[in-house]
């Protein structure tokens, strides 16, 4: 026999014992009279009977009981020596530590960058010194390779300077 | 009226306190007040975890202590809209499930790792061991009501998990669906319908016990 839909809600409060006492009377009319509604009921208790013996009741000794509430005191305890710490921190928002971290970072990474600029010559000079430094050096390969061509032409410098002095005759007369 | 009693240094003692009180003086960080919350919460704060754990006492401890810290944490959060055990127990079960979550996915990630060993373990989902059921000692009985035990962890860890907390608040926390509703954050219409879901569900799995 199947319980009447009309009641079912009703049924169901019932079974959980959450029906309202003014509602209570006319239930129990109706279950005196409905043989399927009565033993739907009686189904759905057996099963919420069955479920609750079924399962363990837990529950913490003595022992656990002092050694969790004991556990949780010390960790709470900690937690809020670090919290009067953290908020004590020259009275700034917790919030705002991080940020205040990250400025003061980035102010001495800048500082200490522009401090290096000052120090080290720039690379501009370096650049002109090296060019002069190779200049010199193709002048003196220069010389090298013409080396031969300097002396000749010193020799005929000196050619120049003793003929135009007259102690060589330029040309003998023929007899 | 509270009736208060007056300790040997001359406060009130936080026994006799309503739990308004108790929290105001918690908020303080009242000593007395913390260890008084801790006492008259904690076996009920355990219990609800350990159902929530699925009977992983070791757990349901860790995730009490776990809450009872948060709540302290946020303590001066709360308005007083709800009455505090409510507001109390939400957390709880936040943490419990939470921490449900935390596990299955950790669980997850190593299996990844060790694909051999997945199918070798038995579930983590399993009640511990309790002592047989009553003191009968008939053991055509005992091995009946070890297999009922059994049967009705299996189908209430098949049960989706707001069904399983609105059916474990109901039936083993002895709480009304307006409470339920509080604890979950959930309207009562919503708490009604997870529990008549549970019943029908776990009705057809346990059909045969219950007929019998």
């Amino acid at each position: 026999m199947k319980p009447c839909p009309d009641h079912k809600e009703t049924l169901w409060l019932d079974v959980y014992g959450e029906l309202h006492p003014n509602e209570r009377p006319a239930w129990e009319k109706h279950l005196e009279k409905c043989e399927g509604c009565c033993q739907e009921r009686k189904q759905l208790l057996r099963l919420l009977q069955t479920v609750k013996a079924s399962m363990p009741s837990p529950g913490l000794s003595r022992e656990e009981a002092g050694a969790l509430a004991s556990s949780i005191i010390r960790k709470l305890g900690v937690e809020r020596k670090e919290m009067w710490w953290r908020k004590g921190l020259f009275g700034v928002p917790n919030r705002l530590i991080p940020a205040l971290a990250a400025a003061s970072i980035l102010i001495v990474a800048f500082g200490w960058f522009s401090m290096k600029g000052l120090r080290t010559p720039s690379p501009m000079r370096s650049n002109s010194n090296i060019q002069s430094e190779e200049q010199i050096l193709v002048k003196d390969l220069d010389i090298i390779e013409n080396l031969e061509l300097l002396e000749e032409m010193d020799t005929l410098q000196k050619l120049v300077q003793v003929v135009d002095r007259g102690d060589v005759p330029l040309y003998t007369k023929p007899n | 009226m509270t009736i208060r009693e007056v300790n040997s240094k001359g406060k009130d003692s936080p026994i006799s306190l309503k739990d308004e009180e108790l929290v105001a003086r918690a908020r303080e960080n009242d000593q007395w007040a913390t260890e008084e919350f801790i006492s008259r919460y904690q076996q009920k704060a355990y219990a609800i975890a350990y159902y929530l754990c699925s009977g992983d006492s070791e757990e349901a401890q860790d995730l009490t202590q776990e809450a009872f810290l948060k709540a302290f944490r946020n303590i001066k959060k709360f308005r007083g809209n709800s009455s505090f055990y409510t507001w109390f127990y939400r957390i709880v079960v936040n943490t419990c499930l939470d921490g449900r979550r935390r596990r299955r996915r950790r669980e997850r990630i190593f299996s990844l790792w060790k694909p051999g060993q997945r199918e070798e373990e038995p579930s983590q989902e399993v009640f511990e061991e309790q002592p047989d059921m009553g003191e009968d000692n008939n053991p055509m009985a005992v091995l009946s009501g070890k297999q009922l035990t059994r049967e009705v962890r299996k189908a209430l860890m098949f049960l989706p998990e707001r069904q399983r907390v609105a059916f474990q608040l109901k039936v083993f926390q002895g709480m009304s669906i307006r409470e339920i509703a509080h604890v979950m954050g959930s309207a009562e219409g919503t708490v009604k319908s997870h529990l008549f879901r549970a019943t029908h569900s776990l009705r057809t799995v346990l059909k045969d016990w219950v007929v019998r």
